[in-house]
């Protein structure tokens, strides 16, 4: 331990300097506009995190003492990977790697995730959009359910009616969340969320797809194409015609929704509260394009992990959530992934809930990333000595989690000790 | 694999191939890694084949088809269609992918391969 921490005070100096010589450096030729997005994206984020690895640093010992026994270094250069025992300041998420001889958790705490029913309680936005209407978007993807809950006014009623079913009542909010990050990110998104935190979601989306919405036809999810091409491409495969019903759904959720963002009286209850934010003054999402609400509802669906728990807080802490880190985590090769998948290496990880010492629980649905990372993206590399072959990727944003958890720690140790494996993008 | 194609694999709504994609279904045998158990494979196509049968309306069965039975000749009408509609995605991919200036359909080479898995599946046994 003494090792690491003499090192990373080695580096703490160095490399600062290092980082901020070489990220001046005009690296991105201004004639690519998508990779130049990217890569300014990642830069300024990476200039934040190394600010904030300084400073998380300097608290290190009191914030987030090391045992002997709670680390191993993987390998002597790069990897720090934790026991699934060890300890971490507040409830948390702890992802575990699939990678065979060396088991890598990460700790992920709380606030990376992204819930749509705690964002609608915790944010004025999305308590004011609760009480104007999120309830008919919810009502239209599980209206049945709804109306036998007898009193439509309660937001807290509807999450819970609707849990269970193929369309939770938080996934609608979560994709008015993901639509409204993507245009607009309002100051107090999530109550008590810091610049780094939010720059953390920001940096989420650009890696995801960047800031531009594909267009409803290559999301390639057939409900969003029109009724003829479903036809032509798709049939005879009873695949056609759900999608024809799923477009049918997803059109009357959309046109709720453009209806809800519509009323001023949903902004004039935000601004009200935020009238001196810099904020207040930037354009409200007063519309989303079909395209746009296509993309947020695809990425849900295909991204968000839904956690089940068995506490008493159920309400709190079960429903759909967006975790931003395990996302995004990457290693090759793909191990035990289906064989059409092959080509394509991918990300397979094991969630559990972490909450109270000692019960911890596996969620029943492992969570599964199915995105590529390119080193474009921004990624550091953890090269785990087993033959080669193995590494895990880390998206930069990934810096951005909380400074006081065992995780940041082990992020900063890859950084720090290793510069060279961090790929700048190009 | 092109942005966006991720979905094709997890989303549910888009096409019950990713049941296939998901149990480890392998279309072809020489797919077939040996980390993925047999056994495992034939279970995850039967259910999947249960599914597909229910969906066109074919009785459900785990017998094979008696050969002159009706329901045998909508099966077969079936994978008729599906060639028919595999053929003509293939013309389409193979007349934007030649000398042709036209932009390939994004999506044709994904539905291609949602139809052949499930002829493939429907067709086995």
């Amino acid at each position: 331990m003494s090792i690491i921490l003499t090192s990373v005070t080695r580096w703490v100096l160095l490399v600062p300097l290092v980082v901020s010589l070489a990220l001046d450096a005009p690296l991105v030729p201004k004639s690519l506009p998508m990779s130049s997005l990217r890569f300014n994206a990642v830069r300024r984020l990476f200039r934040a995190a190394t600010r904030a690895g300084v400073e998380g640093l300097s608290n290190l010992e009191d914030a987030s003492p090391m045992s002997e026994g709670s680390a191993s270094e993987i390998c002597d250069e790069v990897a720090v990977c934790l026991s699934p025992d060890d300890g971490i300041h507040g409830p948390c998420l702890v992802l575990k790697t699939d990678l065979p001889e060396h088991v890598c958790v990460l700790k992920v705490p709380w606030g990376c995730l992204v819930g749509g029913s705690s964002w609608a309680e915790d944010s004025s936005l999305g308590r004011a959009l609760a009480h104007e209407g999120i309830l008919h978007t919810a009502a239209l993807l599980d209206s049945n359910r709804l109306q036998s809950s007898g009193d439509r006014s309660n937001f807290k009623e509807a999450i819970l009616v609707t849990e269970g079913t193929e369309f939770q009542g938080s996934e609608p909010l979560l994709v008015l969340w993901l639509l409204l990050q993507n245009r607009w990110t309002p100051c107090d998104d999530i109550s008590g969320e810091n610049d780094l935190e939010r720059a953390a979601r920001r940096a989420y989306f650009e890696a995801l797809d960047g800031p531009e919405v594909p267009d409803s036809i290559a999301v390639q999810c057939a409900f969003a194409w029109p009724e003829a091409d479903i036809a032509r491409l798709l049939a005879p495969s009873p695949t056609a015609s759900r999608a024809v019903a799923a477009r049918a759904e997803m059109q009357a959720a959309y046109g709720t929704l453009k209806a809800l963002l519509a009323r001023s009286s949903v902004w004039h209850g935000y601004l009200d509260t935020t009238a001196t934010s810099r904020d207040a003054t930037r354009s409200q999402p007063r519309d989303v394009t079909w395209d746009e609400f296509v993309w947020a509802y695809a990425t849900v669906a295909s991204r968000a992990v839904r956690f089940s728990s068995s506490r008493s807080d159920r309400s709190t802490w079960s429903g759909l959530y967006l975790e931003m880190v395990g996302d995004l985590l990457n290693h090759a090769p793909p191990r035990q992934l289906p064989p059409q998948l092959k080509h394509s290496e991918n990300t397979r990880s094991e969630a559990k809930e972490s909450g109270d010492a000692g019960s911890e629980r596996a969620v029943p649905k492992g969570a599964c990333a199915f995105r590529f990372l390119n080193e474009g993206d921004g990624c550091i590399q953890y090269h785990v000595e087993d033959g080669g072959v193995s590494q895990l990727q880390i998206p930069l944003s990934c810096l951005f989690t909380s400074t006081r958890t065992h995780f940041f720690v082990c992020v900063c140790s890859c950084v720090l000790h290793t510069p060279n494996s961090l790929h700048e993008p190009f | 694999m092109p942005r966006g194609a991720e979905l094709l694999y997890t989303y549910g709504i888009l096409t019950p191939a990713d049941a296939l994609l998901f149990y480890g279904f392998a279309l072809r045998t020489e797919d077939t890694p040996s980390s993925i158990d047999h056994n495992h494979q034939n279970s995850a196509r039967q259910i999947w084949r249960r599914e597909l049968l229910f969906q066109l309306g074919l009785p459900l069965s785990d017998d094979a088809y008696a050969p002159d039975s009706d329901a045998s000749k909508r099966l077969g009408t079936i994978l008729a269609e599906y060639d028919a509609a595999t053929e003509k995605l293939q013309a389409v991919l193979m007349k934007t992918t030649g000398i042709s200036l036209s932009k390939p359909d994004p999506r044709a080479n994904s539905c291609l391969q949602v139809l052949r898995a499930e002829r493939s599946c429907l067709a086995s046994e």
